[in-house]
């Protein structure tokens, strides 16, 4: 799996992905949550059997107990399913496409399917119908709990309606550095709007990348869930972009001080811990995109970034790494990408 | 009306419960029933207040309620903040559309529906092919339907209906 990150996507600069995820469960049958070993098998063999249906769409289903720990790790690195997949006391799958890393489906998660698309740069209508791909397996159909009035059914009441949450990371640090997070933070949320921080709920930012996502999932029709979250973030992109040109036009020669020194650490450092290296790449990628490195791409960092993370670094060297070994490796890592670019 | 607790405030809850088999009504403030642990006080308890509010104003012995699928209760349901499957939904029918109120502000779905294919604001087809094969095959269905129990006004509207997605195909 070479990753969705590898690949460039519209307004990287400021979008590092787009995510939608669809929430569906099956009627009749005990929610995930609820631990139930039988209905968790029951749901994982309705998914194999629809699969199966439809061989030439390639679907392929991995039952996650059988898979080893750190690939499991990997998957939560790189956003195919999520930190609450890893170690459940359910019978557990992913459903993956072949020839299309952008697509998995989490099966046991918190429902039964969680159908998600997750596509580079800003594209999130494009993510919504590689879910439908999935979501509409006619053997699916008359197997999904749904009613008229309120929608698909899902085990959080958060959920319940669409059942959709669109989201896209974006990679903020000139709004961050001019104090205007908090307030850009407080509008969203008055708009029904989470802003989250690196890694999903309950994480703080981690190399100033926040996941901003739609919070209502009922009311509206997934178009206009998803055009709402896509012109907020073009707005977002937009003030960053101003905010990105202010600072640099406002502190001159101790902005590109400041970008240059990460540049020196990231290309000479032997060791380098994994928060250090993200706040690094992150204030790398802002002179990339400011047009400062003519020779760097804006994805080559965004792929660095999913790159260095501990069990990335594991699954590239082949074998368990201790902390110091992985910093080490981390800082080769960096420094070979960016020396070969330079070549 | 004062309360029956502190004997200072409004009260504003009617608290009704059962001891020793006979029915006792309490009127208590709003701080008071907080206190007593009858309604929550933050965000955290937003379903207990939200799923509890019925019994406290009723007296209605809905605790005992339990989903005939997955056997969860109002109790249950408060502590993992989830439901226990879709029958629940059902069974807790009122106050989960008190709860939907309250994180979305209403309780109407508007999106797609199974089978259905979503539209995008010019009304163009967004979905795969095999969710429209999916609708064609129901609508035919129930083209059938409305023929055989000669309903065929509402047979002409389906056909109508089956024409028009073919033709956008």
């Amino acid at each position: 799996m070479s990753g969705w990150f590898t690949k460039s996507g519209p307004m990287q600069d400021v979008v590092i992905s787009s995510r939608v995820r669809l929430a569906r469960n099956f009627k009749s049958l005990p929610f995930p949550t609820s631990e139930n070993i039988k209905s968790a098998e029951e749901s994982i063999s309705i998914v194999k059997k629809a699969v199966d249906s439809v061989k030439n769409l390639n679907f392929k289903v991995i039952d996650l107990g059988s898979l080893p720990q750190l690939d499991q790790e990997y998957l939560v690195e790189i956003h195919m399913m999520s930190t609450d997949m890893v170690g459940k006391k359910i019978p557990t799958a992913l459903v993956i496409k072949e020839g299309n890393e952008n697509l998995a489906v989490m099966v046991n998660e918190e429902d039964h399917l969680r159908i998600q698309s997750l596509m580079p740069g800003l594209q999130l209508e494009d993510a919504y119908k590689q879910c439908l791909e999935f979501e509409g397996i006619a053997e699916f159909q008359p197997k999904y709990a749904f009613s008229h009035e309120i929608g698909y059914l899902t085990s959080c009441p958060t959920n319940t309606g669409t059942g959709l949450r669109a989201s896209a990371m974006v990679h903020l640090p000139a709004l961050e550095k001019t104090d205007k997070m908090e307030s850009l933070i407080d509008q969203c949320r008055k708009m029904g709007v989470a802003v989250r921080g690196f890694h999903g709920e309950n994480t703080k930012s981690l190399g100033s990348c926040y996941q901003i996502s739609n919070q209502v999932t009922m009311g509206f029709t997934e178009h206009e869930i998803i055009s709402g979250i896509d012109n907020l973030i073009k707005n977002i992109i937009q003030l960053e972009r101003e905010a990105r040109e202010t600072l640099r036009s406002k502190f001159g020669i101790t902005f590109d001080d400041m970008i240059f020194r990460a540049y020196g650490i990231l290309t000479n450092a032997r060791m380098l811990t994994s928060e250090e290296a993200l706040r690094l790449l992150s204030e790398l990628k802002l002179g990339i995109d400011l047009g400062m490195f003519a020779e760097y791409d804006t994805t080559d960092i965004i792929a660095l970034m999913s790159n260095v993370q501990p069990a990335s670094l594991q699954k590239i060297s082949g074998k368990i790494l201790s902390p110091g070994e992985r910093d080490i490796l981390r800082a080769n890592i960096i420094r070979e990408k960016l020396k070969s670019k330079t070549e | 009306m004062l309360c029956d607790r502190c004997k200072a405030r409004n009260a504003t809850i009617r608290k009704i419960q059962v001891v020793n088999f006979h029915k006792q009504e309490m009127n208590l403030c709003n701080q008071c029933a907080v206190e007593l642990g009858y309604i929550g006080n933050n965000i955290g308890s937003l379903f207990s207040t939200l799923l509890n509010m019925d019994n406290i104003y009723n007296g209605v012995g809905a605790f005992d309620k339990k989903c005939p699928v997955c056997n969860s209760s109002i109790n249950t349901i408060n502590k993992t903040g989830k439901f226990g499957c879709s029958e629940c939904y059902d069974t807790f029918n009122k106050e989960v559309r008190a709860l939907l109120r309250k994180i979305h502000g209403n309780c109407a779905h508007k999106g797609a529906t199974p089978y259905v294919v979503a539209k995008n604001d010019a009304g163009e087809s967004i979905a795969d092919v095999s969710k429209r094969q999916m609708e064609l095959v129901k609508l035919k269905q129930l083209m059938q339907e409305a023929v055989d129990s000669e309903e065929f006004e509402k047979a002409a509207e389906l056909r109508d209906r089956i024409k028009a997605i073919e033709e956008g195909e």
